[in-house]
């Protein structure tokens, strides 16, 4: 946040001053409690310090930029975010012609641009305010609040988008002498995706086979499971296969879990895919047969690699 | 629970430790903690410890050596 928090209204009192020829030029007026604006003036010479840069109201910026960077949000490597909504206000100098703070980079195809975008650009808002994107179910008011001082705009956007990493810009394309507050909400979900390692046997758990399928159907893509960890993936299967043996990998903590297991009969070729940090054995097998008959099915569909022939 | 028999320990009494148990230093939570080893396992290219985790689990844990 920079001025404004995004869950509260307008404010007319929060703004800078940036007229020249004012007498508080350079001030910056009630900015949101532990927050900044921002304040862009490049002529060091006339105004070596800024009101607002001794007050500790504004981050002034000295150089112009076409897109300034406010850092990454997030960055998963190899995997990936689903965001589900996005709500920007910002209050300007200036009229905005794209989103203020404009979000994204490295979102999946096809909705990467020339930099990553998904929300709709300016031109939506050329026709006229408020703009709604029913393709997009974007929401954009373009000066929903007339203030004394400075333009304001609302952009509000659901929906479910993959990103790997997500940045924030603002685009301030080279104007200098400008300020401006805002604020977003971001929220995401991060795919955690444990593994659950059980080789399922349709025609004889078919019950308990349908019930997993059902539980673990809800995601947004089918396959992900977003929300999900390792914890919630054991209690179900506790619940469904309780006399079998599985495992449940934690792809967070590296932690292979072992149900009516031990490592004994975990075979190499699974500890080489996932190399655990640490297994845990949650319930020693009660009955060799059922560990082995896991071993054995995991073998078995994994024929392709060497199954483990040294059993205890 | 003591993690060499499996079997819970009695009510009020210190766990038992037994003497000449080799420690080692993992990697955990991002803090370097001693752990008595009960059995060094490898599978594969990777060496583990076992050991009775604070959840009472056995448990086993990549080697640092």
């Amino acid at each position: 946040m920079y001025g404004l928090h995004p869950a509260l209204q307008y404010n007319a009192n929060r703004y800078c001053q940036n007229n020249t020829a004012a007498s508080d030029y350079g001030k910056c007026y009630n900015p949101y409690p532990n927050t900044k604006f921002i304040f862009v003036q490049t002529d060091t010479t006339t105004w070596p310090t800024l009101p607002c840069e001794s007050d500790g109201t504004c981050i002034r910026y000295t150089a112009t930029v076409s897109a300034r960077s406010f850092g990454t949000v997030f960055s998963y490597a190899g995997k990936q975010a689903i965001i589900t909504r996005v709500i920007i206000i910002s209050h300007s100098s200036r009229q905005i012609n794209r989103n203020v703070i404009e979000i994204l980079y490295n979102t999946i195809q096809p909705f990467s641009g020339p930099y990553g975008l998904y929300l709709p650009e300016y031109w939506y808002g050329s026709v006229s305010d408020p703009i709604y994107s029913p393709v997009s179910n974007l929401m954009v008011h373009r000066s929903p609040y007339s203030l004394p001082s400075g333009y304001t705009f609302y952009l509000s956007w659901s929906g479910n988008v993959f990103a790997t990493s997500v940045g924030l810009y603002s685009y301030e394309e080279n104007v200098n002498n400008i300020w401006y507050g805002t604020g977003g909400i971001i929220y995401w979900a991060y795919e955690s995706s444990p593994l659950a390692v059980i080789p399922l046997d349709y025609d004889r758990d078919y019950v308990s086979y349908q019930e997993l399928r059902n539980t673990f159907g809800f995601s947004t893509n089918g396959v992900d499971q977003p929300g999900w960890n390792a914890d919630d993936i054991i209690r179900v299967l506790r619940e469904l296969f309780s006399n079998r043996a599985w495992a449940v990998f934690d792809d967070r903590q590296y932690v292979l879990y072992l149900y009516n297991l031990t490592p004994d009969y975990v075979p190499d070729w699974l500890i080489e895919k996932l190399s655990p940090t640490a297994m845990k054995v949650i319930q020693s097998p009660a009955d060799a047969a059922v560990a082995k008959a896991w071993l054995d099915l995991l073998n078995e569909r994994n024929a392709q690699i060497p199954p483990q022939t040294e059993l205890p | 629970m003591s993690g060499k028999t499996g079997k819970p320990d009695s009510p009020g009494q210190p766990p038992s430790t037994p003497p000449g148990k080799k420690k080692v230093k993992i990697r955990k939570g991002g803090k370097w903690v001693d752990v008595d080893v009960d059995a060094v396992v490898v599978k594969g290219r990777f060496k583990y410890v076992k050991f009775v985790d604070d959840d009472g689990l056995d448990t086993y844990w990549i080697s640092p050596e």
